[in-house]
Parts: structure tokens; C-alpha cells; sequence
């Protein structure tokens, strides 16, 4: 099979772009279905923009222990196992954090000048911590403790194009990728040259734009960024990766870091917490043996674990 | 009249100490299998509450494989790509394109 015998089919969701690539035109359709039904079982289980979204419903229920349902405790699970793997870098209890900054809308909305930020100055502190969230995953019944807030954005949207691909795969045979707002997924047998992927800073970034492009086989390929979802706060540039320490964005030496992992939701797992921890990200990328892309904000690239040397003249 | 034979009673000394020995000796083998079951034990319950938000409180979170059904098909194949303990690293690591061709998507920022 030639790379010319891929499909692809994209749509818009999250405020975001999905892609689909598949390796039989015939699969094309069930693969837009498929992918259509998890991305709206996510969206109402873990949306914090929807009224009706069960996450929506734990923040409000004031510390109230809630019935959730199978989608919702996967997702909770993914989140704090991310927690957990990365030493509390990666905390889903930043809701209050991000509203704080005034993400408490959809970031078009946002970006446009519509929010009105809660916080305008001072210091947050500290997120509540993963820990504050009482999940019993076998009962389906989670419980927020002192205040905590929930926002799965760190893992939600990875989970997903991980879900989507798994299902495609199986319920069509053919090899598929899944990219939704580059988070990357795939799952099957890919193509032989691999599935191509630019790495940028910006997933909806041109192909000429500065970068590097590598194939993967398997698993997934996540990229976190500080330059894409920003704005300013009181003429202060923010951006949505909240450091748990301090409930700030993270001042982080990395403006982009890309990570290859044995599911994209690991993959972005690392690439966030990479930027959360700055200069000491590669070594710990190093000692898990994570193929990463590091880029400083003056745009050179640090690259670990196999992670191929950018061509010439690929800039970052 | 009794007479205290010496040899008899070492003969007996001897053989209870040999008993005592014998129920020691199965005392600790038991012992032993018992703390290797409870360690055994405690390693599975230790791994199964990795996923615990930093609780010893019983029936917090356990791992996502232990979730029964759902309503999204496919997904207890997913949860099993979840159950590691660690982050997975991929199986072969990114390679250079070889070139531009179709099916490109770009991972970036979103």
C-alpha cells in the first residue's frame, strides 16, 4: 500500500481541528462515526464549558459525592494517573486556576476579549492537588474535597484521539491515525513509509512552517506548547499550562516540547509536564527513555532518547 | 525398686529435642510461606491502589481496568493500554520522514 491510498478526512471540534487519516478509503466513514460518537461522549462528560457536562456538575456539586458515568471515570482515571506519573506536574484540580485567568469560556471567546478574569493580581497559590479528588472507580462515584476544581485538559483531548484510534482499528481493520489538534494517535497497521508528522509549534501551523517532520508506527505523538492557547490577563501574557505549585502558568525555559509514547495520552502526559518542570525535563524524559523535542524560546532544540536530529535547515 | 537407667533417659532426651527441633523448623517454614502469601498480598493491593489519589482511605480510585462496562464500545481495550504503572515509551522511536508526502498531519500546539 502507497501513501497515495490514504484518506483523510478532517471536521472541527473543541475549537480545534480533527483529522483523520485511515489506510482504506472504505473504512473513511465509519471512522468519521466512530470518532463523531467518543468525541461527543467526551465532550458531555468532561466539557468544563457545558452546563450539562458531568464535570461541569462536580465542580458545582460542592464537594457532594456524584454517580458518574463509565466515560467520565476512564477519563478521571487518565487524568490522575498523569498525576500520578508525573509527580503531581500534571493536576487535573487547575479548573480554579484557568478561571482564574479568565479560561472560563471557550478560548475563541477568549482570545476575542470576551472573559472577564476573576483574578487580576496577586499570587494564586497553590492548585488543590490531585489528591483532593476521591475517585471510586469500581462504584463510579468520585467526590471533590476542599474546593477543588476539575480541568481534564491536559489529558481529555489525548485520551480521546487514543479512543478513537483503538475503535477505528478494530471495528475497520485498516490502519488509522487520529489528530485531534495534534495530539496524535495511531492504531492498526500503518502505511509502510509510517504516518508523517510535522512537528511545530503551532498544530495548525503551514506545512513550510519551521519544524521537523518524522514518521511514528505506533502509539502516539503529543506537542505542548506556551505560544498557541495564550492571552493576556491586565496587559500580563498568560497561557493555559498551569504550574501545580503555585497556580500560575509555568515559566518554563520550552516554549514547544514534542514526546513519542506508547499511547498519545502519555505522550502528552510528558510533553506537559516537561514544560511544567523546564530545565530539568530532559533528563527525567532521559531516564524514561520518552524520544522527545525540546525548543527553547530562542528556538534552538534539545532532542532526547532517540528522537531524530532535525534536517538541515528545518529550523524549529 | 525403679532403677534410673542413664542411657534410656539421654535416648529420650535426645528424641524430644529432635521433636521440638522438627516443629520449630515447620513453624518457621510456615512462617515464612505465610509472609511470603502476605507480601504477595500487599504487592497487589499496592499496585491496585497506585492509582489512589494519595490515599490509604479504602475504595478510592482504583486502577481504570477494573471499571466494569461502558457505554462506549472498544473501550476496555483502551483501558488496557492505561494499566501501566509507568509512562509506556513508544515501541520504536520517531523516525526521520523521508519526505512530504500525503497523509501529513502536524502535532502542535492547539
Amino acid at each position: 500500500m502507497t501513501a497515495n491510498a490514504i484518506t483523510e478526512d478532517s471536521f472541527e471540534v473543541w475549537g480545534t481541528t480533527a483529522v483523520l487519516l485511515v489506510t482504506s478509503p472504505l473504512a473513511a466513514v465509519p471512522a468519521r462515526r466512530l470518532a463523531e460518537h467518543v468525541l461527543a461522549d467526551v465532550d458531555l462528560a468532561c466539557s468544563r464549558f457545558r452546563p450539562d457536562s458531568e464535570l461541569t456538575r462536580l465542580n458545582e456539586a460542592g464537594g457532594e459525592p456524584m454517580m458518574i458515568s463509565a466515560t467520565f471515570a476512564d477519563l478521571l482515571s487518565a487524568a490522575l494517573r498523569a498525576a500520578r506519573l508525573t509527580g503531581g506536574d500534571v493536576d487535573p484540580t487547575c479548573g480554579q486556576a484557568l478561571a482564574g485567568l479568565g479560561y472560563d469560556r471557550d478560548f475563541a471567546e477568549l482570545r476575542a476579549g470576551g472573559a472577564t478574569p476573576l483574578r487580576l493580581a496577586g499570587p494564586a497559590g497553590a492548585v488543590p492537588g490531585w489528591r483532593r479528588v476521591r475517585l471510586d472507580n469500581g462504584a463510579r462515584r468520585v467526590r471533590l474535597e476542599h474546593g477543588a476544581q476539575l480541568d481534564l485538559g491536559a489529558t481529555a483531548k489525548a485520551w480521546a484521539a487514543d479512543t478513537c484510534a483503538e475503535q477505528i482499528a478494530r471495528r475497520t481493520g485498516c490502519g488509522v491515525l487520529v489528530s485531534l489538534g495534534g495530539d496524535v494517535a495511531v492504531a492498526g497497521t500503518p502505511p509502510p513509509e509510517g504516518w508523517q508528522i510535522r512537528v511545530a509549534d503551532d498544530h495548525a501551523a503551514p506545512p513550510d512552517a519551521p519544524g521537523q517532520t518524522v514518521t511514528i508506527t505506533s502509539g502516539g505523538l503529543a506537542t505542548s506548547s506556551t505560544t498557541v492557547r495564550a492571552w493576556t490577563v491586565a496587559g500580563r501574557p498568560v497561557h493555559h499550562i498551569i504550574d501545580p505549585a503555585t497556580g500560575e502558568p509555568a515559566s518554563s525555559c520550552w516554549r514547544t516540547v514534542s514526546v513519542a509514547a506508547g499511547t498519545c495520552t502519555d505522550a502528552n502526559t510528558a510533553s506537559t509536564a516537561a514544560i511544567i518542570r523546564s530545565a530539568a525535563a530532559p533528563a527525567w524524559l532521559r531516564d524514561m527513555g520518552l524520544p522527545a523535542r525540546l525548543v527553547r524560546h530562542d528556538g534552538t532544540v534539545e532532542t532526547t532518547a532517540g528522537w531524530p536530529g532535525d534536517e538541515p535547515g528545518g529550523g524549529a | 525398686m525403679p532403677v534410673y537407667d542413664s542411657r534410656r533417659a539421654a535416648g529420650q532426651r535426645d528424641a524430644g529435642l529432635r521433636r521440638v527441633g522438627r516443629i520449630t523448623w515447620r513453624a518457621a517454614a510456615a512462617g515464612l510461606a505465610a509472609a511470603a502469601v502476605a507480601a504477595l498480598a500487599f504487592a497487589q493491593h499496592a499496585t491496585a491502589g497506585a492509582s489512589t489519589p494519595g490515599t490509604s482511605t479504602p475504595g478510592t480510585s482504583t486502577p481504570a481496568t477494573s471499571t466494569p462496562g461502558t457505554s462506549t464500545p472498544g473501550t476496555s481495550t483502551h483501558r488496557s493500554r492505561h494499566k501501566h504503572a509507568s509512562i509506556v515509551i513508544p515501541a520504536r522511536p520517531p523516525q526521520p520522514a523521508a519526505g512530504s508526502g500525503s497523509g501529513q498531519v502536524t502535532s502542535g500546539g492547539s
